[in-house]
């Protein structure tokens, strides 16, 4: 019943997301104005799923929990497109739906929740984050006041939208406390005019010492800059109360340390690194007048607001000026070559679909290629809209110029392609070993690394007891019905003074919320902490009032395949792995013959089959591990494992895909 | 934006550099680094603003501080505001 964790998580979501068609939201529930409530429940699956999975829909979002490492269990907000995408096409899994009827103000009231709930979630374990990096810096500083070498990782911090203009610069043992930010441009070249001008406006406009002024004083924030210690009130976590934000020791040091790198690329203006500027000459990326002209004066406006923006008060306006500076070159050199030339936002990091499936999908390749090029088409289309041209506009082409470019190529010379997840901003980053050592002392810094380290355990043990994941008390399913109690607990808390007069105690006064709000309450008795179990039990509780079903992929392919051929044919084709047309044998399966999520009566003897099959691939496997690691002999194992149930007619197993054309759950959820 | 805002407004003695960095963040996930020129970041604040549920006083005084008393970026904010509901 455990949902996928984040170690699965890790090697399979990427490619899913390699098909997201992202969209610029701001994510507000302002916008959302139908009231639809849908209890989710997600058939079981093979792996950390086999008791199924629940989710709780809020129109367009969808909150839902899920395991991760350490033993944690953690909200999750997904858009229903991507969610029926992950789980009922390429998990292959049917996702069955109650609609339940409530009112607008309840409907708001439980949604709002449950996002304060995720959002404040996110803030602790951000929080975890930032601890880790507080303590890594306080070590690196340490290191470099000791006057002792570690290695070029731990010497150098990555400063993001840097490596747009600087390479990696990893530690040399002879300059471990230099200040070494670099006065000259790099050998052979070529000043950037662009910025050149950039660089007169500013000085135009707050005078000819502007920069070497802002420069001085980052240089000065920088080196009296001091751990802050932690407010032992941040370990008072609570599942419903935000935490009051902290501007890290770590934070603060990236944000100087980055704008001082961007101020030194303006003041040399330097040009931008090789290879991470497309310039296709394909025909697509050709500019007709109008765009040029759009164009032109987006560039006018950029380097407008990055005058601005050279002086803003916001404390991470480095890495934006960074990549303001980056894009303005390559518009430049757009409107000059008549051609679209763009940034390479895709991350040294990204995940890779291989090569040998790029060859082994192509169909799908093919068919996400031309899904791509209809957005890519779309925002470029764009540049002819009447009204100016935003950062909105700008990065939603430069974002799909990248998709369709990297997988374009990925096709036509079979080289593995990269993917990301969500949207891209070029902030490629650079790791920096020239860093400016805050004059704090060793004392005072060893000091604060015990601090750091200590409040760092104090916090990361709060965190996993707050949130740690129970079979029985603390899974999927509990969570969902929690938060909704806790949501009419709040509001309760906030309004109901009555009940409390009356004595009557709070879980009967949300109970009774539950009952007037949703038709019934759904306590932590029984056993509808199993999936399965609680859809039936919201069916009988809720008042709902419509339910429906998200077929899987292979139900709805399938029902195509009926409509459009002889019905006895489809059924053996499709039956089995062998000879099926919608399936292609995915490693990530475990070993079986039969399908059987669409065969009740023959299921115990698909069943048997699929046992010994399973039994048989083991066996093989036993002689074969030590050349293939024990993967057939796992594959086998598992294989024998989710084929026994099917003997008595359950069905866990249903075959899941790596690869499918995002549009097509789109289109259909 | 606007529930980060709601979340940041409600919660007592936050730091507002580190508010303002957590923007940049959200704007960064859409593809947006200069967050302080786009109209619809005033939207959002506005929208949070209501949902905080903030004194007359309490709201103004944050709108202005935050559009840094510009006018333009004042009206997106309240229209963010008047939107929500």
């Amino acid at each position: 019943m455990r949902e996928p964790g984040s170690a699965r998580s890790a090697a399979w979501r990427p490619p899913v997301v390699f098909f997201l068609a992202c969209v610029l939201t701001t994510g507000s529930a302002a916008g959302v104005a139908s009231p639809l409530l849908e209890y989710l429940y997600i058939d079981s699956s093979e792996g950390t799923s086999s008791g199924g999975h629940a989710a709780i829909r809020f129109g367009d979002e969808i909150f839902h929990f899920q395991h991760f490492e350490p033993g944690v269990l953690r909200s999750v907000k997904d858009d229903p497109h991507y969610f029926r995408y992950l789980y009922g096409f390429l998990e292959n899994r049917t996702i069955h739906a109650s609609r339940i009827d409530v009112s607008e103000e309840t409907w708001r009231l439980l949604r709002d929740y449950f996002n304060r709930r995720h959002l404040i979630q996110k803030q602790q374990f951000d929080m975890l984050q930032s601890l880790r990096n507080d303590g890594a810096l306080i070590r690196l500083l340490l290191r470099r006041k000791r006057g002792a070498g570690g290695s070029a990782a731990d010497d150098s911090i990555q400063l993001p939208g840097v490596g747009l203009f600087f390479p990696d610069y990893p530690a040399p043992s002879n300059h471990l406390s230099a200040e070494q930010v670099p006065v000259a441009p790099p050998p052979g070249a070529e000043m950037s005019a662009v910025l050149h001008a950039v660089r007169k406006q500013i000085e135009q406009r707050y005078g000819c010492f502007f920069l070497t002024m802002r420069v001085e004083k980052i240089r000065d924030r920088l080196r009296r800059l001091k751990p802050t210690g932690y407010d032992r009130a941040l370990l008072d976590l609570s599942e419903d109360r935000f935490s009051a934000v902290r501007y890290t020791f770590a934070q603060h040091y990236e944000d100087l340390m980055t704008a001082l790198m961007g101020l030194k690329a303006l003041q040399l203006a330097l040009p931008l690194r090789a290879g991470i500027v497309a310039a296709p000459r394909l025909d697509l990326f050709r500019l007709r007048a109008r765009e040029i002209d759009r164009l032109a004066r987006y560039r006018q406006q950029l380097q407008n607001d990055l005058v601005l923006l050279v002086n803003s008060r916001r404390p991470d306006w480095g890495m934006a000026f960074l990549v303001g500076m980056a894009r303005l070159i390559v518009i430049d050199r757009s409107v000059r070559s008549g051609r679209l030339v763009f940034l390479d936002t895709f991350q040294a990091d990204d995940d890779l679909i291989a090569a040998e499936d790029v060859v082994r999908f192509d169909d799908v390749m093919q068919e996400q290629l031309h899904d791509v090029k209809g957005e890519f088409r779309k925002a470029k289309a764009g540049l002819l809209a009447s009204q100016e041209m935003t950062e909105v506009d700008y990065s939603r082409l430069e974002h799909w110029s990248n998709r369709y470019l990297e997988l374009r190529s990925g096709i036509e010379q079979q080289r593995p392609i990269r993917i990301h997840s969500g949207h891209l901003l070029p902030t490629e980053s650079a790791a920096r070993s020239d860093l400016i050592v805050p004059e704090v002392s060793r004392y005072e810094l060893n000091r604060e690394l015990a601090e750091s380290e200590s409040f760092h355990r104090s916090y990361f043990e709060t965190l996993k007891r707050l949130y740690r994941y129970n079979l029985f008390t603390k899974n999927c399913v509990t969570e969902i019905f929690r938060t909704i109690h806790g949501a009419f607990e709040s509001h309760l808390g906030s309004n109901d003074a009555a009940g409390e007069k009356f004595g009557e105690s709070a879980m009967a006064r949300v109970e009774a919320e539950s009952v007037a709000r949703l038709g019934g309450y759904l306590g932590a008795e029984g056993i509808h902490f199993i999936p399965f179990v609680s859809a039936h039990t919201v069916n009988r509780t809720y008042d709902v009032i419509a339910s429906g079903q998200w077929p899987s992929y292979r139900k709805t392919a399938l029902t195509r395949a009926y409509e459009e051929d002889a019905s006895v044919l489809v059924y053996l084709r499709e039956s089995n792995v062998i000879s099926s047309t919608l399936y292609r044998h995915n490693p990530d399966d475990s070993f079986f013959i039969f399908f059987t999520d669409d065969a009740v009566l023959p299921r115990p003897l698909f069943g048997a089959v699929n046992s010994v099959a399973g039994l048989g691939q083991s066996i093989v496997g036993l002689f074969l591990a030590p050349f293939d690691g024990g993967r057939a002999l796992r594959s086998g194992a598992r294989g024998v494992l989710f084929s026994l149930p099917e003997l008595l007619f359950f069905n866990i197993r249903k075959g899941s895909y790596r690869y499918l054309p995002y549009a097509w759950a789109a289109a259909g959820g | 934006m606007a529930d980060y805002t709601t979340a940041y407004v409600r919660s007592s003695n936050g730091d507002y550099a580190a508010f303002q960095r957590g923007l940049g963040e959200i704007a960064a996930r859409h593809g947006i680094s200069n967050w302080e020129v786009q109209p619809i970041t005033y939207n959002a604040v506005g929208v949070g603003l209501k949902k905080a549920n903030l004194s007359e006083v309490q709201y103004e005084t944050f709108k202005r501080n935050f559009a840094a008393s510009d006018y333009s970026k004042m009206q997106d904010i309240q229209e963010g505001y008047d939107a929500a509901r």
